[in-house]
């Protein structure tokens, strides 16, 4: 039987990776080809623009290519970076004031919801 | 922000600021006075045609260092079938300088790989096909003359622009077969006529006024003078195919011309340019006027004088902008030709006759891709090449006289 991830008991479960769920291939790519693909588009524009034959100095192209991968890498990594630090910094905050953050108490819907009564 | 960075290159290197004058130990000398090899040894001729001078050369490669007596703009003038081509050629042989051939419409409808785009004029339509020399003698009243009239003063600013970029970037002087600045002479004679519009006519002076202030005028003029009557003489005993049956060529239409030349064109420019006039109907020696060219001295005016200001540069600095300017900078000064002329009726191509035009042109032969990058037409290694033509140098192209 197939299992969903597990429902987080307290704060601090949900700002940490329990590691049952595995990045996908895409997400690893997808920065790095989204910049050298652009980047390739944009060199073959240019050549178009500058009436040029688009795959001629090809060289210019791999390089420009790879520029923008690396770029497409950097900028996802530090994005990344920047959640784990946010996510850090939430943590340590819960581990020092754990009086604010209570553990979950589960709740029926019938405890959520607000009696209906209708009026015309 | 271009002068922000002179400002920073005068404060970083005073030399190129220092006061040089360019002055020569004699006078413009032809080929007996000069003798072999007595000249100080100057560097090698820069190639502006490939290679680019910016701001950052100035430092290294000094301008002034190749210029000298020679390196002046001499421009030939004088009516139809005068001689001048001829006495031009003669000329720079003797004074060891760059001839340049008259500009014409070969320079520009024949492409970088020798294909004539003439041959397209079939599939054109008419607002678009070529119109040369020949095409106006043959039907002077024909729509395309203003655009004609203003492509030769187009090709005659673009070949001054390249003399202008030799002269500073090589030092050789350079001997002109006719100008831009005497252009205007034709239109004046083809609207007398009636052959253009007045506000072709207008449009034309419109164009030459947002254009002619970019460049340095001659440092001297020659005017071969032929009588109107003995110009219909010589154009029939040089018995060109075109110019037989021409209706053109008539009395008026020469007397026109040199009206202008002598009274507007000579009187105007000699303010700038030194100036001789011969008379030309017989012919003559270029040794003569050679001597008598030995005997003008260009270095000793006046402060004020009018005569050569343009050339009368007083920092490095100012020789190395202007050689940047001509050399690396032709483009933006054609630029300077897009007027709009919108109220010229038969100067504005509708736009479907455009659409065919770009179409057909956009896939001739050697037109397809920039120069040095269509393989079809025998161009190598273009997988691997980067570089783009530095410059469009026009080619030192006689006009085909034969058809």
């Amino acid at each position: 039987m197939a299992t969903g991830p597990k429902v987080a008991t307290t704060p601090l479960e949900v700002l940490s990776n329990d590691e049952t769920r595995i990045p996908s291939f895409m997400s690893k790519y997808w920065a790095p080809g989204i910049g050298g693909g652009s980047a390739f588009i944009a060199m073959l524009i240019t050549n178009w623009f500058l009436k040029k034959p688009i795959l001629s100095g090809i060289q210019a192209h791999v390089l420009v290519t790879a520029g923008g991968a690396a770029l497409g890498k950097y900028i996802d990594d530090y994005r990344n970076n920047y959640f784990a630090e946010r996510d850090a910094a939430f943590r340590h905050y819960i581990q020092l004031h754990p009086e604010d953050f209570p553990d979950f108490t589960r709740k029926k819907y019938s405890e959520v919801l607000e009696p209906w009564i209708p009026i015309r | 922000m271009a002068n922000l960075v002179r400002i920073g290159v005068r404060l970083a290197n005073k030399s190129l600021f220092a006061k040089t004058e360019v002055t020569s130990v004699r006078f413009i000398s032809g080929k007996l006075l000069r003798g072999q090899d007595d000249r100080p040894p100057k560097p090698a001729p820069w190639n502006y045609k490939e290679k680019s001078y910016t701001i950052l050369n100035y430092w290294t490669d000094r301008t002034t260092s190749r210029l000298d007596e020679n390196s002046k703009i001499v421009v030939v003038e004088g009516p139809v079938a005068a001689g001048k081509s001829k006495f031009a050629k003669e000329l720079a042989e003797e004074l060891d300088m760059l001839y340049m051939p008259e500009a014409n419409l070969d320079m520009v409808y024949i492409n970088d790989y020798g294909y004539d785009l003439r041959q397209l004029d079939e599939q054109l339509p008419e607002s678009c096909r070529s119109f040369d020399v020949k095409d106006f003698l043959r039907t002077p009243k024909h729509r395309n003359t203003a655009t004609f009239q203003l492509m030769q003063y187009n090709t005659k600013y673009s070949q001054y622009i390249d003399a202008l970029a030799h002269v500073l970037s090589t030092g050789q002087g350079v001997v002109l077969d006719r100008c831009c600045y005497s252009d205007f002479v034709f239109v004046e004679a083809m609207f007398s006529q009636g052959y253009l519009s007045k506000a072709a006519y207008k449009g034309y002076y419109e164009v030459r006024q947002n254009t002619i202030n970019e460049l340095l005028r001659p440092h001297l003029l020659i005017y071969l003078d032929v009588p109107v009557n003995k110009v219909q003489e010589n154009i029939k005993k040089r018995a060109l195919p075109f110019e037989k049956n021409t209706q053109v060529l008539t009395p008026q239409y020469l007397s026109v011309m040199e009206k202008n030349y002598k009274q507007k064109y000579l009187k105007e420019l000699s303010k700038h340019a030194e100036l001789l006039i011969y008379d030309w109907s017989e012919g003559g020696e270029v040794e003569i006027v050679v001597e008598d060219i030995e005997r003008i001295d260009f270095d000793n005016y006046d402060i004020h004088d009018p005569k050569c200001k343009d050339w009368r540069r007083h920092t490095e600095e100012d020789w190395g902008a202007l050689r940047n300017k001509y050399a690396d900078h032709k483009n933006d000064l054609m630029n300077y030709f897009n007027v709009p002329l919108h109220h010229v009726p038969e100067m504005v191509i509708d736009a479907e006759d455009a659409k065919v035009y770009h179409d057909i042109m956009n896939n001739a032969p050697g037109e397809v891709y920039q120069r040095g990058f269509n393989t079809d037409m025998g161009d190598t290694g273009v997988l691997f090449k980067i570089s783009l033509p530095h410059r469009d140098t026009l080619p030192l192209r006689e006009r085909n006289l034969a058809k």
